[in-house]
């Protein structure tokens, strides 16, 4: 134990000592969690969500079919002017639309938001909270009507979303279910791609220092090696995530508590949601165990990528950025596309209350991982036929035995 | 005897690196390969040290054919290109040694790298030579049974090459230790070694006490058999 702990103090001793690690690690991510503090500030400034059952400004709502009692009823209940013409966000409740509630099944609607920037933040959470008004507005029909029975899928997921306390919405729970949930994303991306670097670059210094050869002479097991890397990687990546909820917690106290979103503090909304129980746990414990997973994961990954691409840390930083970035594509994806009916993700997960914006980071994160794989697998494969001298089967087969023993123990 | 390599063969695709080289090294001796670049001096050293596989032969260490954690806490190597761990201070890594091996003195190891202060400076800003003088320090401090040192002195300046020369000698002398050693430089082999092996092309072609070698050929010094033996 006393030597793999050895190994371990010396890997964080060369990667603490390293100004690129310290400021991978310990600055970008703080600064990183202010930014979006900063953002998300500016996104509850900019979007009206009122209080009482009323709209978003600027929503308009069109009815594809008028004869359509149940989309009128639900327009109507949702307090938007109802039109087709012109508007910032306007939502058109699809033909059939009553139709499908009556039977129990999903009413379809399409909103659309006028914006000239696909990433503009303040339309992403207007999107959602019109998506969770339309939610909310249908199951009260639903219910009036005594539809009953076998209800939607994703009205049973309404109920949680704060819907029966005799308003249609929670004020202020849509700006901040959305910015908690940006947070989320950003976070697990951040510890995907840094903790990817990190285990490239630790296992880059290693090699360009040539000392990888007097480590196997070393009175050392492989696993005790390999343990001690990750190890030493995972723990950087544990300061990663402390960094990160340091910004975290800085934006959301100190930044967040200050503004109010329908007269109460968004920082209480968010801290209410974290203790919340989901799989019977509070939400704050499942998120850190998502978050523990997911640097785990990277820290694996990032010490294989190293052992199979980096010959220095040059390379060690390069192939890990384009792995990290490639990676975290889906999730860069999902919040460009976020609540636009591009987004086919929308359509599986059309609700995003916090439950689902965590599963949804953890399904993110294993898909990244997965991705990740796959991506090595290829790479190896390409360099395999271009018969370069990058790649060496030994140096693979040693990182994936090493890697298995490691996790193992 | 702690090593004993019998008909050892390697080739790197076309390239035989070693031909049916055999050796052996007793304990408190001191063994020099010598040969020019590329002769398989360092390709000998890493299937010593299980680093590499031999394409036949045996070869047995401490008189076993497999290396283990525990055989490898008696033997020291430093390879020819070894590297020290980034951001670590030179007594940080004397002191990651002595957890690694479970034994020896950081002070110790100070004492044998001469390098007072800069011990305490980041290796990272070491030069070359210092960066020798440590990690032949270390093997010192951890006083191993067998040190395989390829070219120890490489980098270093002449004093210090000498006082490298001398903590070497009086370890294999004073403990007991057996060594094997690589240079390029004549001087040093006919001063540290009790048996030069010169090797050219993969092949063991003379060997012997480095003065018997010079007597056989009737040259003035080692350096001249080398020479001898590159040109044909």
């Amino acid at each position: 134990m006393s030597k793999t702990l050895a190994l371990v103090q010396r890997e964080l001793l060369s990667l603490f000592r390293d100004r690129y690690v310290l400021f991978s690690v310990i600055v970008a991510p703080f600064l990183s969690m202010l930014l979006i503090g900063g953002i998300t500030v500016a996104a509850i400034s900019n979007i009206e969500v009122e209080q009482g059952n009323k709209a978003p400004s600027g929503l308009s709502i069109c009815l594809e079919d008028p004869g359509d009692e149940i989309a009128a009823e639900v327009a109507k209940r949702m307090g938007a002017p109802i039109g087709c013409g012109e508007a910032r966000y306007l939502l058109t409740i699809k033909e059939g639309f009553g139709d499908a509630v009556e039977r129990g099944q999903r009413g379809r609607a399409v909103l659309r938001a006028v914006t000239t920037n696909p990433l503009s933040l303040p339309d992403a959470t207007a999107t959602v909270a019109v998506n969770q008004l339309l939610e909310a507005a249908t199951l009260q029909v639903a219910i009036e009507r005594g539809i009953v029975g076998r209800p939607p899928p994703a009205l049973v997921e309404v109920e949680r979303l704060y819907v029966v306390r005799g308003k249609v919405m929670s004020e202020s729970v849509a700006t901040v279910t959305a910015s908690l949930m940006y947070a989320l994303l950003f976070l697990a991306m951040l510890i995907h791609f840094v903790t990817i670097q990190v285990g490239s670059i630790s296992v880059g210094i290693e090699k360009e220092a040539k000392i990888a050869e007097s480590l196997f002479t070393y009175p050392l097991e492989r696993w005790q090696l390999v343990t001690g890397k990750i190890a030493g990687v995972l723990a950087t990546s544990l300061v990663t995530l402390l960094s990160l909820l340091a910004g975290l917690l800085f934006t959301y106290v100190a930044i967040l508590s200050q503004v109010e979103v329908g007269g109460r503090a968004a920082a209480d909304e968010v801290l209410r949601i974290l203790g919340e129980a989901s799989f019977g746990l509070p939400q704050a414990m499942v998120t850190g165990a998502a978050l523990l997973t997911l640097a785990l994961t990277s820290s694996l990954l990032g010490t294989l990528f190293g052992y199979i691409f980096a010959r220095d840390i040059r390379g060690a930083l390069v192939a890990s950025s384009y792995v990290g970035l490639v990676t975290a594509l889906p999730v860069l994806l999902d919040l460009m596309l976020l609540g636009s009916e591009g987004n086919p993700i929308f359509y599986v997960f059309p609700i995003y209350p916090p439950l689902e914006a965590i599963r949804f980071s953890l399904f993110e994160a294993w898909g990244m991982s997965l991705l990740s794989l796959l991506l090595s697998a290829l790479y190896a494969l390409a360099l395999f036929f271009l018969n370069t001298k990058a790649f060496q089967p030994s140096l693979i087969i040693y990182g994936i035995r090493a890697l298995l023993r490691g996790i193992v123990f | 005897m702690l090593v004993e390599v019998s008909s050892v063969s390697k080739s790197f695709g076309n390239v035989r690196a070693l031909v049916n080289v055999s050796l052996r090294v007793p304990p408190s001796r001191i063994v020099c390969l010598v040969g020019p670049n590329g002769a398989g001096k360092t390709t000998l050293l890493r299937i010593i040290m299980g680093l590499l596989k031999p394409d036949g032969g045996t070869v047995r260490v401490f008189g076993r054919a497999e290396w283990s954690t525990e055989l490898r806490s008696r033997a020291y190597y430093l390879p020819q290109e070894a590297g020290l761990p980034k951001g670590l201070t030179g007594r940080e890594f004397l002191s990651f040694l002595t957890k690694i091996y479970g034994r020896g003195s950081v002070e110790r190891g100070a004492e044998f790298s001469n390098l007072g202060k800069d011990l305490d400076r980041r290796v990272d800003e070491y030069s070359t030579g210092m960066k020798r003088r440590l990690l032949v320090a270390a093997g010192l401090m951890l006083e191993p049974e067998l040190m395989v040192l390829d070219e120890p002195t490489a980098g270093v300046d002449v004093v210090h090459a000498l006082y490298v020369r001398e903590a070497v000698t009086s370890f294999a002398r004073e403990k007991g230790a057996g060594i094997i050693y690589t240079s390029h430089n004549m001087l040093e082999v006919q001063y540290v070694c009790d048996e030069a092996i010169v090797m050219h092309q993969g092949a063991v072609v003379e060997a012997g006490a480095p003065d018997e070698i010079i007597a056989k050929y009737k040259v003035k010094n080692l350096e001249e058999v080398f020479v001898r033996v590159v040109r044909g």
